[in-house]
């Protein structure tokens, strides 16, 4: 336990150096990171049998959540037994809710993942939802059958929106992206070596068997 | 009298300034208002170091369905953003007015919905903030006259985007706090008559809390200037040193009303302080000798002779000393009214509006100060003619002005020490009450009733010194520590297991923990430097019948120590004003009507807040 707070200590001393105004790196209760991740309802990227997860809380429209994926892909590249659990937190207005609401359908084709990484990578302000279905046909996604999966599981949908919201609030996220790594609570990005090691540390908290 | 309390208590909470919000961001964000000579409407942002806002959006509505406003934005600042092109971003600050003319057309509302968002470099973006902002209706304005921008409840991020409020509510996993939606009473008067049915409301509320404990030490510091007038007290007389006293103490309020709305810091956090106190503490000492004829209180002799000039030959209690007096009581009493006076100030703070801010605390003392002129007037007719009895009086006030002053140390004092202190002011007013004098010879009934009744006083002021010295802490029960068994004492030292949080991320967690348990939470604001929350913790959380019915219920301490950002935050969430709170909330995360208690209280009022969420647990 002292470990993990000096090592979240230093990142929030590293963060508060490179973003002055970012909230600090908080503890999450051993509960509420496992509510967290319990029944995503949505494909995890990296590691099928991976250790450690990361959850962040992201809007497609977000300029530092866009930044922030290459970021996560840079973890994913270099720790072969990490994951990451997208969640979606819209705040920037109904084309964001639509884009959340398209990438959570796609689940049902398979394409959750495909589709979120056409929209975060993005090299344009997604301003309508024609755009968005731009870039979704783009990564292969069935447009007709997304259709229909948006009317079919519209209550699934919802209540996924409406976990992430809540728990955006239970958590006290002030804005996208937020991560959540194991018992730790950064709000705001932050790049990949201390994303790196931050998932080192969980992973070493886990391990031992005794805190 | 206590469902007085209740009624204030309730009144109190009315003040709290807003409902439960989305986090605010006005910490980064800080929009004020302002109506113009010319009718319109000028937004003005101030806005972090670090953050921005996005221009474009900037938009502004009223009525219902909303209607969009055109704005007219201040030029702001092109970043280029290589996913996004270019957006225009305030920095510093930024500014949007709605013209008149739109205001008009819109048929001139009396609140219009400003939504703005914005991020912080490098690092996040914030969901959109709402808030509803008053407008004065351009007839109302006067010139020179200050703007009244006051909070509303901001909107919670969906509900800015119809999309995601559309959404049912459905598998909800986690918990929502809801704390108990008063609208502030205060911006609900503002809102419809303006500023003097505000002044009006604080009178009526200063009139009510007259009647609290609170105000009970002022009666006899105002009866001992009125007693120290001797004989020739007239009526007249009377009416002048009681208003004097009263327009004093209103002025006290009003100053604290002014440096309220001028720092917008809760300044019962300064009055809370030891070195506070033990002033006023010592100043009571000061009054009390005076009493006892130690020496004639009085300001200096310049000052004096200047005020009694319009008065020759009245070298008696003069207005100014009676004024000086009504100016410390008003401080006397605030730790004690603590929870309306906080309600008050921070209100007043938001507005940030000094001549309401003085205006409105100055009648508050006003309507305080009421009764206090109602006994000047009428007290002297109901007073027997003078005599050696009044220097009797005067020893007696001379007395209660010493129990003030203990009163006001034992904040701060080890309770064993205010026991022996205050047998030994028992066995000072024994003597005073004549306990050694001979008795006369046929003397009559009421004459040994009167000894004998000091003989009582004498007596429990021995038992007090007695417990003091074997470690008792109730006045009640100084021998408490000597018929304790053994065993006994160390079930009273277990602290109530709280569990404390230093942040809102942190309080909601165990909110949230509590609420998967099924229990109902009580969240008690308090901080280190909260003395009331000393006082609390005696005699609330000592009790044995609050710690029975504590078993089952989530104890979770907030503090608001460090008093920083992380402190307002949970603060803000709860709508609180200040330490000490005590917010009740049921199983499922919401606060139950009425249960907030502010400031000091009883353990039975505790039990009867904490019975209002226990019942929903069926």
């Amino acid at each position: 336990m002292n470990r993990s707070l000096v090592a979240s200590a230093m990142v929030a001393l590293s963060l508060a150096t490179a973003q002055p105004a970012a909230a600090q790196v908080q503890a999450v209760t051993p509960a509420v990171a496992k509510a967290v991740v319990a029944a995503p309802g949505t494909a995890l990227a990296g590691a099928a049998q991976g250790d450690v997860t990361v959850v962040e809380y992201l809007d497609y429209n977000c300029p530092y959540c866009r930044k922030m994926h290459a970021e996560l892909q840079g973890l994913l590249k270099t720790d072969p037994k990490a994951r990451v659990l997208y969640k979606q937190w819209p705040v920037f207005g109904p084309v964001s809710t639509y884009a959340a609401r398209t990438v959570l359908a796609a689940t049902w084709q398979g394409k959750d993942l495909a589709a979120h990484d056409a929209l975060i990578t993005s090299t344009s302000r997604l301003d309508s939802q024609d755009s968005v279905r731009r870039r979704l046909a783009t990564a292969g996604v069935d447009l007709a059958r997304l259709d229909r999966d948006l009317t079919a599981h519209k209550a699934e949908i919802d209540a996924l929106l409406a976990r992430s919201e809540e728990e955006a609030q239970l958590l006290g996220l002030r804005g996208t992206p937020a991560l959540v790594i194991g018992s730790t609570l950064v709000p705001g990005g932050l790049p990949s070596a201390m994303l790196q090691r931050l998932v080192a540390q969980e992973r070493n908290e886990s391990q031992a068997p005794s805190r | 009298m206590q469902r007085l309390l209740l009624l204030l208590a309730l009144l109190s909470t009315f003040l709290a300034p807003a409902a439960w919000a989305a986090p605010s961001l006005d910490d980064r964000f800080q929009l004020k208002t302002q109506t113009l000579a010319d009718g319109s409407v000028r937004l003005d942002w101030t806005i972090g170091k670090g953050a921005y806002l996005y221009r474009d959006h900037v938009a502004v509505t009223s009525g219902a369905p909303p209607r969009v406003l055109a704005v007219s934005r201040s030029k702001g600042e092109i970043k280029e953003d290589p996913g996004f092109g270019t957006v225009e971003i305030w920095r510093g600050q930024g500014q949007a007015t709605v013209m008149a003319d739109v205001l008009r057309a819109a048929g001139s509302p009396r609140e219009l919905t400003v939504t703005y968002q914005g991020c912080e470099e490098d690092s996040i973006c914030y969901p959109p903030v709402t808030k509803t902002v008053s407008v004065q209706p351009a007839a109302d304005i006067r010139t020179g006259s200050s703007p009244w921008p006051f909070d509303a409840p901001v909107a919670a991020p969906a509900s800015a985007q119809p999309e995601a409020s559309a959404a049912p509510a459905a598998a909800v996993a986690v918990p929502q706090i809801e704390v108990t939606a008063d609208t502030g009473l205060v911006s609900r008067l503002a809102a419809r008559g303006g500023t003097a049915l505000v002044l009006l409301a604080f009178a009526g509320f200063g009139l009510l809390l007259a009647f609290t404990p609170c105000v009970f030490p002022m009666y006899p510091i105002l009866a001992g200037i009125l007693a120290r007038d001797g004989e020739q007290l007239s009526p007249r007389r009377g009416l002048s040193l009681s208003l004097a006293y009263v327009l004093a103490m209103a002025s006290a309020f009003a100053l604290l009303g002014l440096v309220a709305a001028w720092s917008g810091a809760n300044l019962q956090m300064v009055l809370q302080s030891p070195y506070a106190i033990g002033l006023l503490s010592g100043a009571f000492v000061i009054f009390a000798l005076s009493m006892f004829g130690a020496f004639e209180l009085q300001l200096p002799q310049s000052w004096v002779a200047r005020l009694s000039r319009n008065q020759p030959g009245q070298a008696r209690p003069s207005l100014a000393s009676s004024a000086a007096l009504g100016f410390t009581s008003a401080l006397i009493v605030g730790p004690c009214v603590t929870a309306p006076l906080a309600g008050a100030l921070i209100y007043i703070a938001q507005t940030g509006d000094l001549a309401l801010g003085a205006g409105a605390l100055f009648a508050l003392g006003l309507g305080k100060g009421i009764p206090l002129i109602a006994m000047g007037v009428l007290g002297p007719r109901a007073l027997p003619r003078a005599g050696p009895w009044m220097e009797r009086v005067k020893q007696l006030f001379g007395v209660m002005f010493l129990a003030t002053a203990l009163w006001l140390a034992s904040r701060v004092l080890p309770p064993s020490v205010t026991l022996a202190m205050g047998g030994v002011l028992l066995i000072g007013l024994a003597v005073a009450l004549g306990v050694f004098e001979r008795q006369a010879e046929g003397a009559g009934v009421v004459a040994r009733a009167a000894k004998a009744a000091a003989l009582v006083v004498g007596l429990w002021g021995s038992l007090l010194l007695i417990g003091a010295a074997s470690g008792a802490e109730s006045p009640l029960k100084p021998l408490e520590a000597l018929a304790a068994s053994p065993a006994a004492p160390s079930e009273s030292s277990d602290a109530v297991a709280f569990v404390t949080a230093r942040g809102l991320p942190a309080l909601e967690r165990e909110v949230a923990e509590a609420v998967s348990a099924g229990q109902p939470s009580l969240v008690y604001f308090t901080a280190d430097w909260c003395l009331s929350c000393d006082v609390i913790e005696r005699r609330v959380f000592d009790d044995p019948g609050v710690r029975a019915e504590l078993a089952g219920v989530r104890l979770i301490k907030a503090d608001v120590t460090a008093n920083d950002a992380a402190a307002q935050a949970m603060l803000r969430r709860f709508a609180a004003a200040g330490p000490p709170t005590m917010v009740f909330l049921d199983r499922r995360a919401a606060e139950a009507g009425g249960a907030r208690q502010v400031g000091e209280l009883s353990a039975r009022d505790f039990l009867g807040s904490l019975a209002a969420v226990q019942e929903t647990r069926s």
